[in-house]
């Protein structure tokens, strides 16, 4: 069981976001959060992902309970924020390779893996520019593949624009790659999207 | 939410999709230590710093340039042809080393505002980093290194060139780079802290107005604080520029009043490093994690 929630409630004052979701995902699962602007899947998800404490409700992610082993399940974690949050100053693999660093990967293995990942992304030409001249869909796959840097075994993406599609084996960056490369259907996608 | 749909499609799997444990692959992970989360932190820091140094160090020459002209050249020689220096210091000897804890209160408060609020709103670095197995202890700490950093070069650099032009008696200058790093920790801490509280650049103008600007000229800086009138001097006495001053002027010229009065001005910039800490841990949290 990757991610099990039973209850899981948050509130911002008396406010209520999340109201009481029970939620089981499990391994070798793709999983989606569907609802109207301010549902509460951007807060169920950053709950998720241990950036945000729940207010009430069970959650376990790999059975853990973010509250006690938050660092730990985020070191497992490959969590792909709504807002890009690169070092635009930077370059492309730059923002890769420091990033690994967070997750304890030597140098060596951070770039090995920053070299794969500009592959996967389709972003090995631009690797050393600069981040800020980059067009917003290359930002959106440079950050996607940063959420991949430390080999997660669930992958949580937020993501508005994002529409379900049918089931089908297909590149992880459908929605985000150029319609010209995209090796499928541009509405299918497979990681957690809120 | 009250109630979830799922949509659940085939699994796709990324590079590097062994089944490998340890850091570089899938499943349980060792935990990082604190000493490398930290330098993680600082590793993103530098790597910052090292696309932006060239503009900030021809700064760090150039500022002890003006201030040793003006001061120096223009305003000591005045006091010392009048009044015949103060306190039997000549008005260089006198000024230059409250001038680099002066120095180090600007770095700090440059260090610790914009750039700071910047990791929260405009790249929101410190978001990101939360999202990793790093701690809000951790980017703070990494983050209040790096300004130790910048306040060690600045001040080093500061009296080299101050001691080149004849800022300095003897070698006790040195002691103004250890005391200049303190009293600029003694600004950033506390001001991260406020950072922190503020949700847009406005409470900045107040701060450098009101605060950084006044104390510049009334912690016994450029003349004694006995010279003032005796209802400010204790507002002097409750801010970290005239701690940082007194001790650096003591250990440069070698007078000191007391032993105790230099521990008691330690102490008093620890307690401003110390309270800051505290309350720049509760107010990142309370930012950072909602
Ligand atoms: N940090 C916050 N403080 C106060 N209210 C918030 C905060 N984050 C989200 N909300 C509110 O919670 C509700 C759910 O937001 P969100 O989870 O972003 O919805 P969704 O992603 O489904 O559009 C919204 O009404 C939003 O205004
Ligand atoms: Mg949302």
């Amino acid at each position: 069981m990757l991610v099990s929630a039973r209850g899981l409630t948050k509130t911002f004052g008396d406010f209520v976001a999340v109201d009481g979701i029970d939620v089981e995902v499990r391994r070798g699962e793709a999983f989606g959060f569907l609802g109207p602007n301010g549902a509460g899947k951007s807060s169920t998800m950053r709950m998720i992902g241990c950036v945000s404490p729940a207010t009430g409700g069970e959650l376990r992610i790999f059975g853990q309970d973010p509250a006690v082993d938050g660092p730990a399940i985020r070191a497992r974690l490959g969590s792909c924020p709504q807002a890009d949050m690169l070092d635009e100053e930077l370059t492309v693999q730059e923002n890769l390779w420091i990033y690994g660093r967070y997750f304890g990967l030597t140098k060596a293995q951070t770039r090995k893996r920053a070299t794969e990942l500009l592959d996967f992304a389709q972003l090995t030409d631009r690797r050393g520019d600069k981040v800020e001249p980059l067009s917003g869909g290359m930002k959106r796959r440079l950050t996607i593949a940063r959420s991949l840097i430390n080999n997660p075994r669930t992958a949580p993406a937020r993501r508005a624009d994002h529409r379900p599609g049918p089931a089908g084996a297909a590149h992880p960056l459908g929605p985000a790659l150029p319609a010209q490369t995209s090796r499928r259907d541009p509405h299918h996608h497979d990681a957690l999207h809120g | 939410m009250s109630s979830s749909t799922v949509q659940s499609t085939a699994t796709t799997t990324a590079p590097g999709g062994g089944g490998r444990a340890g850091r570089g692959g899938h499943g349980i992970r060792e935990p990082l230590s604190w000493p490398e989360r930290i330098r993680a932190v600082v590793g993103y820091f530098l790597t910052v710093y090292r696309r932006t140094w060239r503009g900030s160090i021809i700064g760090r020459f150039a500022s002890p340039l003006f201030f040793l002209l003006a001061m120096g050249l223009g305003l000591g020689s005045l006091v010392d042809a009048t009044a015949g220096g103060v306190g039997g210091l000549s008005y260089l000897h006198f000024v230059v080393p409250a001038i680099v804890a002066t120095q180090s209160m600007w770095v700090a408060m440059g260090e610790s505002t914009y750039q700071v609020m910047g990791y929260f709103k405009w790249n929101k670095m410190y978001a990101a980093m939360l999202a990793t197995p790093l701690r809000v202890a951790d980017i703070l700490t990494g983050h209040l290194l790096t300004v130790v950093f910048h306040l060690a070069t600045a001040t080093t650099i500061f009296v080299a060139v101050a001691a080149e032009f004849g800022g300095f008696a003897g070698w006790g200058a040195l002691w103004c780079i250890p005391i200049g790093v303190l009293t600029g920790l003694a600004f950033a801490v506390p001001v991260f802290a406020y950072t922190a509280s503020q949700q847009t650049e406005d409470g900045y103008n107040i701060l450098f107005r009101m605060v950084v600007s006044p104390l510049m000229l009334f912690s016994g800086t450029f003349f004694p604080i006995a010279q003032l009138p005796v209802w400010l001097q204790p507002i002097a006495w409750a801010t970290p520029l005239w701690h940082g001053v007194e001790l650096a002027r003591g250990a440069a010229t070698g007078v000191v009043s007391s032993p105790v009065a230099a521990w008691v001005h330690v102490a008093a910039l620890l307690a401003f490093v110390g309270i800051g800490w505290v309350l720049a841990l509760r107010l990142f949290t309370r930012r950072l994690v909602a």
